[in-house]
């Protein structure tokens, strides 16, 4: 049985500002620094690799500032590597980029906002990120359809009813906008967005910040079964380590825009090998 | 089914300065399909050590554990690759912990019945039917199917953990001390199920506390010294 991983990411490296030939060699876990001493810039990612298989969820745990949105971000086509390769492996891809294996980097804008429209649904560390305030929790869940070339309005609205339904949004309060929602509901507009055009990748960027116990767990119950549902593979990133815990079944390990240490969750959680991590797991028992 | 050889855990722990600790030290034993293995020894000896590796919670320091899975034919787990891991984990290999770590804001119902729609596809209704005669029969009241274990009571909650250990009838089955705050009605209960197994072919590997328990429930008794 050979279980062929539905991302590939390799050698991912972003750099915010000029950047040098030494960026990546003078920062990273070594030298505690993400900021290069000779050209000042700074390394959010760097040579980050791993995979996703289908189905997985996959946690992403580090300190603040150790690159894990930004990982996030460059998946979504937020913002443009440095450098890198980002593969997806999966048939709905093939009918907008081709049969062959191509770096999804390297694809055109309209290519890129195909995939983020019918392959990848994300949910910001922010709902600011991820939504506009001033117009209604239905016209943000519509403006992704229409993107995806929904046209039928009738249609849209029983597909945004039906979004409200499964991440327990009321329907009463689908033209409200989403600035009157509380944090916990502003979260499920989000996720109902990223739902909004069946996505295979999920990617959640700490869902449950800020919100008080029960909201957190009927979020992790909803994507517990979302997962169950619909067998997406999902990516999130989380400081704390009881959500991992409960999510996920693999685990990496950032630190300085670099992965120190990856593996079964449980594994990092009870035998961590990397200093840091060790210190991170033990910090919040 | 199962041969583990020359099987050694140091931990290195690199925190306030380096610090190793041991946690079992070469550690040799086989088990046969279909056959329950009981391991018996002193506290701090490294019994759950021994569990945690075969499970792949500790990383094995040396030695090999060699697994005769029913997917991939003969594997090491002791350096099988994570993603291979969580396919037996899933479909082959369950555990109960020694210590009771329910999963945090879980429905008891849900706790059990996962492993069900991680391994087959069937419904969440037709899970939760299963999930809830096996509570039934483990006698944990109706009123908690659907309350978050972590204000259970001990046995309840160690109850829970056996329920979704053994619900998806695993190939193979660790337990770590599964009989250990229950009563002495429901250690019997909770003792006919793991026969049970056994009768259908699983092959267990479980660490007691009383000789008498061990005695009675295993083919093989490996003491530790
Ligand atoms: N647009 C930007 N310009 C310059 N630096 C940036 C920019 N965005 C992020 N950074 C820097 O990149 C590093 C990584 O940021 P990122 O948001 O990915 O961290 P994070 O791991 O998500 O942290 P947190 O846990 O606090 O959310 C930080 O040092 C941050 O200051
Ligand atoms: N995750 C860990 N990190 C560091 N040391 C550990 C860890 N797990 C176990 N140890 C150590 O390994 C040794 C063996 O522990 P283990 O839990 O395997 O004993 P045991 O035989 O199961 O004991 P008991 O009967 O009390 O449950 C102990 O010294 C313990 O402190
Ligand atoms: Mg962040
Ligand atoms: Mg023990
Ligand atoms: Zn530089």
């Amino acid at each position: 049985m050979h279980i062929q991983p539905i991302v590939e990411l390799k050698n991912l490296t972003k750099i915010y500002g000029k950047g040098c030939n030494l960026c990546v060699e003078n920062t990273g876990p070594e030298h505690e620094t993400n900021i290069c001493v000779n050209c000042n810039s700074l390394v959010a990612c760097g040579n980050v690799s791993f995979e996703l298989y289908p189905g997985e969820t996959l946690g992403i745990v580090g300190e603040s500032g150790s690159g894990k949105s930004s990982l996030l971000k460059l998946l979504n086509f937020d913002i443009e590597p440095t450098l890198g390769e980002f593969y997806i492996n999966h048939e709905k891809i093939n009918t907008f980029v081709g049969n062959e294996k191509v770096n999804l980097f390297n694809l055109n804008s309209f290519q890129k906002r195909l995939i983020k429209n019918h392959i990848i649904g994300i949910v910001y560390q922010y709902p600011y990120l991820g939504l506009r305030m001033k117009i209604s929790a239905g016209g943000n869940i519509a403006e992704n359809l229409i993107m995806a070339e929904w046209r039928n309005i009738e249609k849209i609205r029983k597909k945004i009813s039906e979004l409200f339904e499964k991440t327990e949004l009321p329907i009463d309060r689908m033209d409200e906008q989403p600035e009157k929602f509380s944090g916990g509901m502003q979260q499920r507009v989000q996720i109902a967005k990223a739902l909004s055009n069946n996505p295979i990748i999920l990617l959640l960027d700490e869902i449950t910040n800020g919100l008080d116990v029960s909201v957190q767990a009927r979020i992790l119950d909803l994507i517990r079964n979302l997962h169950w549902q619909h067998n997406l593979s999902i990516i999130i990133v989380s400081h704390d380590l009881s959500v991992i815990r409960v999510l996920t079944q693999r685990t990496i390990v950032m630190k300085y825009g670099r992965i120190v240490e990856v593996g079964l969750t449980d594994q990092i959680l009870e035998d961590p090998q990397h200093p840091y991590t060790q210190l991170l797991v033990n910090s919040q028992l | 089914m199962i041969d583990v050889i020359g099987l050694s855990k140091i931990f290195n722990i690199r925190i306030n300065g380096a610090k190793v600790i041991n946690g079992c030290e070469n550690i040799n034993f086989s088990v046969k399909e279909g056959e329950f293995l009981s391991i018996l020894g002193p506290s701090g000896i490294g019994k759950s050590t021994i569990l945690k590796c075969l499970y792949r919670t500790y990383l094995p320091t040396k030695g090999e554990i060699y697994y005769e899975s029913s997917i991939f034919g003969k594997v090491n787990i002791a350096r099988v690759p994570d993603r291979k891991m969580i396919v037996l984990r899933n479909r082959e290999i369950g555990y109960v912990s020694q210590f009771l770590r329910v999963i945090p804001r879980i429905s008891a119902i849900d706790v059990v019945l996962e492993p069900l729609l991680l391994k087959n596809q069937i419904s969440y209704k037709e899970a939760r039917k299963r999930a809830e005669e096996l509570l039934f029969q483990l006698r944990i009241p109706e009123y908690l199917f659907d309350a978050y274990p972590s204000t259970f009571s001990g046995g309840e909650q160690q109850r829970i953990n056996i329920a979704r250990a053994i619900i998806w009838k695993p190939r193979l089955l660790l337990l770590d001390e599964p009989t250990a705050s229950l009563d002495k009605e429901s250690v019997e209960i909770v003792l006919s199920k793991f026969l049970k197994l056994k009768e259908e072919g699983s092959t267990l590997i479980g660490v007691f506390h009383q000789e008498e328990i061990a005695k009675s429930i295993s083919d093989k008794i490996y003491i530790m010294k």
